[in-house]
């Protein structure tokens, strides 16, 4: 599973796009780059970035600045304490759906009294539309983690840059029975299997930690929402990072099958690159 | 002489009157009950006493017939937000089964939790255990698909012979659907399929600031699937024993009361038309589908 998700071969770099074929394993990683005063920026060459590998520089075989279609599961916290912000999450969630573009996923799901999942992930408008018309239903407590897990387990078969947003008020605080996924699995599985995780925190208590932290170290990222803050601003924020993501591929230095940190920096001054902390070698799993 | 002959056929099979050489048959059949001015199913019934409105304009009414022995799913939410009682809610449902002719066929379906779908058996058959057992389960904290279960039972129905109906019992929380509201509501309709239902009551009123306050109220879409197909809808009644009773003989006897319509319509063009099915006899209320398709 792991080399299907993640290690995808280089090819010539004429060709480079988001797919390639045949060949040598390569480790794929999306970074996104600001600038200091917090701007995308969507420019940048090959020759820009420096990718390490325990510290050590590997040459970049597979590079491309072009804009990334979306594949996304939309975590919606629908938990007792977020009641008061249905009308809030419901527009904004709208306004996201609105920003896909036509070669983008979404689907739709939602955590509190249960974890919901919807079956479809699509870049149909009108079913997401329709899913969060009929589908969202407020209280409960927050099984965070669950629903983590499951939206990761829904995208199991697809390839590419996978990515997970959860908009929470705070903290996983239950598991439900009969569904998989403590904070530990969900950790486990987004680093193993190469997802990407965003988190929205909506005022309230302080996001989960473990959240975030996974956020950063899967090279997505979290926001936290002043109260009366534009929730459909942060909405487009994370749709616009998405889409100017750099790809940036490698050749694994060693198949030993063991997690390895990789850092991405951009050589130009000011301007900082986000993307996965780490990644599993191909081989002895 | 084929196309004679198979109309000769549907309407045996449908139950409605037919001539030997020359049918007069209608071309849709939709099934309804009549509501008497005592709330009951009125079973006297004659032609002359209804007017029949297809988008709005008069057609000829040509049969009114009772119905004959007819399919019900029984389509039970067993998701954990739904908290059926284990020793109530089997005996209600018995009290149901018991209630309709001995020649209707019940199925026993779930949504929400563990999957189970029972064949068709006689109503007389006993289905307590069975829905005790679907009750006696750990999970369900996952998707509520009712659309989609709703959807999968009108397939089902469809390959029974009229008339057919679900009695859906849930609280309305519908997630992780394929198909929506409309789409299923749009299935049983073209299908001859009354939807019943039986809704556990949450409602309540969410503040949203200072001046805005959403009404959340999962039971709402379902009564309008109800009127749509011709159903009733029904709100359980919590630990009031009587009214449950009540409750469940009235929706049996609702069905037992159905009988077929048969008329013709100027448009045979395959689309949905609006329908409207009128007593002129006083305090009479008809309990047909919205709709029909034009087949």
């Amino acid at each position: 599973m792991l080399a299907a998700l993640t290690m995808l071969p280089p090819q010539a770099p004429a060709q480079e796009k988001a797919t390639f074929r045949s060949g040598v394993q390569t480790v794929m990683l999306h970074a996104t780059v600001r600038s200091d005063d917090g701007h995308l920026v969507p420019d940048l060459t090959r020759d820009d970035f420096e990718v390490r590998d325990e510290g050590q520089p590997v040459e970049i075989t597979v590079f491309s600045s072009d804009p990334q279609p979306i594949t996304v599961v939309l975590l919606l916290d629908m938990s007792g304490s977020m009641e008061r912000h249905f009308l809030r999450v419901r527009d904004s969630t709208r306004h996201f759906i609105d920003a896909l573009q036509p070669g983008d996923r979404a689907r739709i799901g939602s955590f509190g009294v249960e974890v919901a999942l919807s079956p479809w992930l699509t870049s149909d408008k009108r079913i997401l539309h329709r899913v969060v018309s009929e589908e969202l239903w407020p209280g409960g407590g927050t099984p965070l983690w669950n629903s983590v897990y499951g939206a990761m387990q829904s995208l199991d078969r697809e390839s590419g840059r996978r990515v997970i947003l959860a908009l929470t008020d705070g903290i996983g605080n239950m598991d439900l029975p009969g569904l998989e996924g403590s904070s530990r699995q969900a950790r486990d599985k987004a680093e193993d299997d190469g997802f990407m995780v965003y988190a929205i925190g909506v005022e309230g208590s302080p996001l989960d930690a473990s959240i975030t932290s996974l956020a950063e170290r899967t090279g997505g990222g979290f926001f936290k929402l002043e109260t009366g803050a534009d929730l459909s601003r942060t909405f487009l924020r994370v749709v616009e990072e998405l889409r100017h993501q750099y790809v940036i591929g490698f050749a694994p230095p060693k198949a030993d099958g063991k997690m390895h940190d990789v850092d991405v920096k951009v050589k130009k001054p000011r301007m900082t690159a986000r993307a996965r902390k780490n990644y599993r070698a191909p081989g002895g799993r | 002489m084929r196309a004679a002959a198979c109309a000769t056929l549907l309407a045996i099979a449908a139950g409605l009157p037919h001539a030997g050489g020359r049918p007069a048959v209608p071309r849709v059949t939709v099934h309804a009950w009549v509501e008497n001015e005592r709330g009951l199913p009125a079973s006297d019934l004659q032609l002359e006493e209804f007017e029949v409105l297809v988008d709005r304009a008069a057609v000829p009414l040509e049969a009114v017939v009772p119905r004959r022995a007819m399919s019900v799913v029984v389509l039970l939410d067993t998701s954990r937000t739904v908290p059926w009682s284990t020793q109530t809610l089997p005996r209600h449902l018995g009290q149901f089964a018991a209630a309709l002719p001995p020649d209707d066929r019940l199925m026993l379906a779930t949504v929400g939790g563990r999957s189970t779908a029972l064949p068709f058996q006689p109503a007389k058959h006993d289905l307590q255990s069975a829905i005790r057992q679907a009750l006696n389960h750990e999970e369900g904290y996952g998707n509520t698909p009712i659309w989609d279960a709703l959807h999968d039972a009108v397939t089902l129905l469809a390959r029974e012979p009229p008339p057919r109906a679900v009695l859906l019992l849930t609280d309305g929380r519908a997630t992780g659907n394929r198909y929506g509201l409309a789409e299923s509501a749009d299935h049983a309709m073209a299908n001859d399929v009354s939807v019943t239902v039986v809704a556990k009551h949450i409602g309540r009123q969410i503040l949203q600031g200072e001046k805005t306050a959403v009404l959340v109220q999962p039971w709402a879409p379902l009564e309008a699937v109800t009127r749509y197909t011709g159903g009733q809808f029904f709100t359980y009644p919590e630990r009031q024993e009587e009214a449950a009773v009540t409750l469940f003989q009235g929706a049996a006897a609702s069905l037992r009361g159905l009988h077929a319509f048969g008329f013709t319509p100027v448009q045979r063009n395959g689309a949905a038309h609006r329908l409207e099915i009128r007593s002129k006899r006083p305090g009479r209320i008809v309990h047909a589908p919205l709709a029909f398709v034009a087949r």
